[in-house]
């Protein structure tokens, strides 16, 4: 025998009752639950009209809406998240502010110190919702345990918010490492200031920070980021310069087709797409003669973006039907065809 | 004793020991699950959404939607489809030669005119004759092609698509309004390591749906139906869940999943001869992803949603699982290479293996195992003892780890809340060795045979179409 009938018997049945114990647990658990929904429901109706007096027409608070048991804590909070999210007046959230740093903190602090993380990781969106800064040094204390990559994010994007000079010696000085997604919301909610003192700190940020810098200064659309950017084209490492272009670009405005135009005949068929989006920026006359030489690119993109670029300046289908007719290069003349006879509609 | 005796005795610890390592290895996958679900217990996840929603972040996605004779849900899958939230999407509706009035339908209804575009030919597929776009919702593309089957169409979708991501869809199944949200969440946090996210399947028969979203969601009365959704949310949580953690993942489901344009262009699309074409793509991905000795993963993501409409019929259901079966067979043994090979890392020392020995010759074992316990029975006492071994083995993993999961995925995640459903599934649980269990293997077994003899004629679903079910309720 490879097992014991009689182990595997009992196995069974002490799983079996295990299951029936916590079945009874489930149901149990349940209807307390449905039970604390009705609670929360209740206190919900009952204060909403009180809420929208107090914040949205700034009458003095009424006592009754401060929360005392935990389903009126979690009723207070659907309701100022659902105003959070749905409005975007300054008063009203100065007021939601006011409320959560006086009445709330000790609720959010709990939870920030509970044992389980998803009560952590919920409590520091609430902070960040409600703007608790009063619970910021809290969450420094946190820093002290073993946090997970999530609760550090969470975290950096308090500092971000409500405290930016830690927020910026982090940036510089931490060795976790983000990914793009995270630094560019890092970067793309933070306050104006900070991204203009990250130029300086330019070369001290992880790469990853680096790409989504300057991702976020092109759709922001950043003008007065133009310069850095500029500067950034020169950089040694191709995506930089890539992103650089791509930034401008999303920028729109163009101030020395010189500094782009030796990317027309870069090695790396990105920096040529970029180059020629970039050319699309400039009236056509001024971008033609390097176009007619990118439309006979080796590269699909790059020959289809020349092609399109043309076509949707002034006399660009002239100009097309030239190219056309009088070019030796065959992937030129079979883009400028495909253009004229297709593409007029969406790209 | 007789040779006989001994030749019964050998299968008897054979099967067995092969039951007691099934039941271990569903048993840790469920655990894996078990800590996984308890770390996000009631986490607030719509947080993640307002992030994801803003286009700053998200990667744009286009949808495909490969359509062959679909007349009766189409129009409800498309507007199901349009209330999605998400920043940027285009949806291209593949119609693969159907011969009822899909076309006309879908023209009709979205008000389409034929347009020009550019098509870039990056995976060959049969030639698309014409292109047209909604007027009242312009990223709304509807491809009319030769018919080529659902793998062909996919590939011409992918030429059509310009976006980088894609996402296919098939056109009877419903998603959850956050799901593309959801499901592309690994991948932008990832810094786009992910190249291939699957989302998690529900059965749609039973729930309310309106105006294209679930609204409540139902337990069907259909024993047939209830067995499936048991089988849905086993499959999600011993084993999807577990193998997605150690990125061992071979099968995401065709019916919902999120891909990487440029890998799947380099892997070469899918497969249009064979049967489980996604299988077959999960598993071409994994083996460039080795042989460019690339970090990066494929994963399965719990929270994205997709409804999906599933066989009411014995008949239909016997189709569809001889077809998996047989796909899931033709993918492994077209890659047999990979099977314990080094190069192939986890992929080819742990999921191969577990889906050779687990996934496909499972059903043989499996029913001779139930013969045994017949054949015992009949022939006299000597083999009493392993029969009786081998029904509890049975009963620990049909019956304890059925419930198990039922109850897990009551507590963490909550599908059907009303008591009464999930009691109604625990019931139905304990009757499945009875009578789901043995047919469905024995439903799988002829896929093999199927595979063997390599037939072609895969059974065609019928479609009842969820809204019409709706309107007749």
């Amino acid at each position: 025998m490879i097992i014991s009938i009689d182990i595997l018997f009992i196995i069974i049945i002490v799983m079996f009752a295990l299951l029936v114990c916590f079945t009874v647990y489930l149901m149990r658990n349940k209807r307390k639950y449905t039970a604390l929904e009705q609670e929360i429901d209740t206190f919900l109706h009952t204060n909403k009209q009180a809420w929208y007096h107090h914040l949205i027409n700034g009458e003095a608070l009424d006592e009754n809406l401060i929360p005392h048991h935990t389903h009126e804590y979690m009723s207070t909070e659907r309701i100022l998240l659902t105003y959070i999210q749905n409005l975007s007046n300054r008063d009203v959230q100065t007021r939601i502010r006011d409320f959560s740093n006086q009445y709330l903190q000790t609720y959010y602090r709990k939870n920030l110190q509970s044992r389980r993380w998803s009560n952590r990781m919920n409590a520091m969106y609430r902070i960040k919702d409600f703007q608790i800064v009063s619970l910021v040094p809290d969450c420094k204390k946190l820093e002290k345990s073993n946090l997970s990559m999530d609760e550090s994010f969470q975290l950096f994007s308090i500092y971000s918010l409500f405290d930016q000079e830690t927020f910026l010696e982090k940036l510089r000085t931490t060795t976790i490492t983000f990914s793009e997604y995270e630094y560019k919301k890092l970067l793309f909610e933070s306050k104006p200031e900070i991204r203009e003192t990250l130029k300086e700190y330019f070369d001290d940020l992880p790469i990853a920070c680096q790409y989504s810098f300057i991702d976020v200064l092109g759709f922001t659309i950043d003008i007065n980021a133009l310069p850095f950017l500029e500067s950034q084209v020169n950089h040694e490492t191709p995506e930089i310069r890539i992103r650089s272009l791509k930034a401008i670009h999303e920028i729109g405005v163009v101030t020395d087709i010189a500094i782009f135009l030796p990317f027309a005949t870069s090695e790396i068929w990105e920096e040529r797409l970029m180059c020629t989006k970039i050319l699309g920026d400039v009236p056509l006359k001024e971008a033609l003669p390097t176009l007619e030489k990118l439309i006979e690119d080796e590269n699909w993109w790059v020959r289809s973006e020349a092609a399109r670029m043309i076509s949707k300046g002034r006399f660009g289908k002239e100009y097309l039907e030239k190219i056309m007719q009088t070019s030796t290069d065959k992937f030129a003349v079979d883009i400028a065809t495909e253009f004229l006879r297709k593409g007029v509609t969406i790209s | 004793m007789s040779i006989m005796d001994y030749i019964m005795l050998f299968f008897g610890l054979f099967i067995s020991l092969y039951m007691l390592i099934v039941v271990l290895t569903y048993s840790s996958m469920l655990f894996i699950s078990f800590t996984q679900l308890r770390k996000v217990y009631r986490l607030d996840k719509s947080e993640l959404d307002e992030d994801a929603i803003d286009f700053v972040y998200s990667k744009p996605i286009s949808i495909i939607v490969p359509a062959y004779n679909e007349e009766a849900g189409i129009v409800e899958s498309i507007h199901s489809l349009l209330n999605i939230r998400y920043p940027q999407v285009e949806y291209i509706i593949v119609n693969d030669g159907s011969t009822d009035r899909t076309q006309e339908i879908l023209i009709e209804q979205f008000k389409m005119k034929p347009i020009e575009k550019i098509i870039r030919t990056e995976i060959p597929s049969k030639p698309v004759e014409q292109i047209f776009q909604s007027t009242i919702h312009p990223n709304l593309l509807l491809a009319v092609k030769e018919n080529g089957g659902k793998a062909d169409s996919l590939n011409a979708g992918i030429n059509i698509a310009k976006y980088p991501y894609f996402c296919s869809i098939d056109g009877d199944s419903i998603l959850q309004e956050n799901a593309l949200l959801r499901i592309m969440k690994p991948i932008i946090t990832s810094n786009e390591k992910v190249i291939a996210a699957g989302g998690n399947i529900r059965v749609a028969n039973g729930t309310d749906i309106h105006l294209g979203a679930v609204s409540h969601t139902n337990l069907s009365n259909q024993p047939l139906v209830i067995m499936q959704v048991i089988e849905y949310l086993r499959a999600f949580l011993m084993g999807r869940i577990a193998l997605s953690k150690f990125n061992l993942v071979l099968i995401i489901s065709g019916a919902f999943s999120v891909f990487n344009k440029k890998w799947v262009v380099k892997a070469g699309g899918y497969s249009v001869d064979m049967i489980g074409e996604d299988m077959e793509l999960v598993v071409k991905l994994h083996r460039i992803l080795k042989e460019e000795k690339s970090d990066n993963r494929i994963e399965f993501v719990s929270d994205p949603v997709c409804w999906t409409e599933v066989p009411e019929k014995f008949s239909f259901l016997r189709k569809q699982r001889r077809r998996w079966h047989q796909g899931l067979l033709a993918s492994l043994w077209k890659h047999k290479r990979m099977t314990l090979n080094p190069k192939y890392g986890a992929i080819g020392m742990v999921s191969f293996p577990f889906f050779w020995i687990i996934e496909a010759l499972g059903p043989i074992i499996e029913l001779g195992g139930y013969l045994y316990i017949i054949l015992s029975f009949l022939f006299g006492n000597i083999y009493y003892e392993y029969a009786i071994l081998l029904t509890l083995l049975f009963i620990l993993y049909g019956t304890v780890l059925s419930i198990t999961s039922i109850l897990l995925e009551a507590w963490a995640i909550d599908t059907y809340p009303k008591s009464r459903d999930v009691l109604r599934m625990i019931y139905l649980s304990i009757t499945e060795i009875f009578w789901y269990k043995p047919l469905t293997l024995i439903w799988r077994i002829e896929g093999i045979i199927r595979f063997i003899f390599n037939r072609k004629d895969w059974g065609e679903m019928k479609r009842v179409g969820l809204a019409k079910k709706e309107v007749s309720r």
